[in-house]
């Protein structure tokens, strides 16, 4: 086993981790715009892999598994996200948008409540944007 | 960039769609760190490196293991029959290979990384997955494929040494990689000395045996998990990098080229 090969590597790790995740991340990216879902699957689970904390591995992988209507899994995906991510809003609004589809009107507009929260507490403008969008919808 | 077909419920969109987009239906999925920003123009040319450098990696004893693996799909699997079948069983080239029955591990990561059953799926008696975990085999197979990985990993570092600027992200692959064929040895090796024990045992209660195999099973569905995404899914990952960027990124491919060089 190469216990000392990482080591002998230059540059700083955790930088090189958060580098690779937005590489990682990127390449999935591409593939799910080019709309190689299965491709992008597999990189969106790395990006899991490396950076669970981050939320956007758990809400591409969500997002790919919808496009292939996999809806029960995005949304287990998107609960895990909640409970593993340091913060988890667009994994709620996500949430959100498949319980509004299903009926779960009183579930969705919870789920959108928290992420307004969250949004607030982020100052995210952007984000409050989404929340406030998909209220309208509700 | 081109959105994803989406059906009635799929509204994950991307931020590039979005400006044409009513609010509603406005990007959720944000965009990666602009390519014109420099750090992942670097990233990603780093990874094309690591990339063409895994190409030249010659992983001959996987293809073999596979080649191997499909002459032993037939073997009898029938441990659980009683105490002589068991020792015989026990014995590291008889049952299912790790390459023949992996797939089923990985089938549906995704699902399982969300519930953390992998423990509780290979539990399920008389399943192709609870042949291969009882299967010495499997544990036979799984520590030469782990020593593959744990090759990799150290072909990986050796690149970030030769390559100018592609170390750091070398780096976080090389010790994932690592971290991940260490915790998959450890449990290899717990394995592997439980069946050594059990052909001591031979003629030890089949029920009571089980009941220990059902024990270690579920200690290990959570490290079973890890090492099933790194053996699964970092290794396919690179895959479908490797065959997004050749396909896909002309640029990139160029960029990477001049950076590899060095």
């Amino acid at each position: 086993m190469p216990q000392s090969a990482p080591s002998q590597v230059p540059g700083n790790v955790p930088d090189a981790r958060c580098r690779a995740v937005e590489a990682l991340y990127a390449a999935g990216h591409w593939l799910y715009t080019q709309q190689r879902i299965d491709d992008a699957v597999t990189v969106f689970r790395a990006v899991i892999r490396v950076a669970p904390h981050d939320e956007r591995g758990w809400l591409a992988l969500g997002a790919c598994h919808e496009a292939q209507d996999r809806h029960d899994v995005a949304l287990e995906l998107y609960d895990e996200a909640r409970r593993v991510a340091a913060s988890a809003p667009r994994c709620g609004i996500a949430r959100g948008r498949i319980l509004r589809t299903r009926g779960m009107n009183d579930d969705a507009t919870d789920a959108f409540a928290e992420a307004a929260r969250i949004a607030e507490e982020l100052g995210d403008e952007d984000l409050s944007a989404l929340v406030a969008a998909e209220k309208r919808r509700s | 960039m081109t959105a994803v077909t989406r059906s009635d419920t799929f509204s994950v969109a991307t931020s590039t769609e979005s400006d044409a987009m009513p609010a509603g239906d406005r990007a959720l999925l944000p965009d990666p760190i602009p390519s014109s920003g420099g750090q992942l123009d670097d990233a990603m040319s780093c990874i094309y490196a690591v990339i063409s450098q895994l190409q030249a990696l010659d992983v001959e004893s996987t293809q073999e293991s596979v080649a191997e693996n499909k002459t032993l799909q037939d073997a009898d699997l029938a441990h659980e029959q009683g105490a002589l079948k068991r020792q015989e069983a026990n014995e590291a080239g008889s049952g299912r290979g790790l390459f023949s029955s992996i797939g089923h591990l990985v089938s549906d990561v995704a699902g399982d990384l969300a519930r953390g059953k992998v423990g509780q799926a290979i539990s399920g008696t008389g399943s192709d997955i609870g042949d291969a975990w009882n299967s010495p085999k499997f544990w036979s197979d799984l520590v030469k494929g782990l020593r593959t990985v744990s090759e990799v990993a150290e072909g990986i570092a050796t690149v970030a040494r030769l390559v100018p600027g592609a170390g750091t992200i070398v780096a976080a692959a090389a010790g994932a990689v690592d971290e991940a064929a260490t915790a998959g040895v450890t449990l290899a090796n717990v394995r592997g000395a439980y069946f050594a024990a059990e052909v001591m045992d031979a003629g030890a209660d089949a029920a009571a045996d089980q009941h220990e195999v059902g024990s270690l099973q579920t200690e290990a569905g959570w490290m079973l998990d890890d090492l099933k995404t790194a053996d699964g899914s970092y290794g396919r990952a690179l895959d479908a990098l490797r065959g997004a960027i050749k396909i896909g990124d002309e640029t990139l491919r160029g960029a990477a080229s001049i950076t590899v060089r060095g």
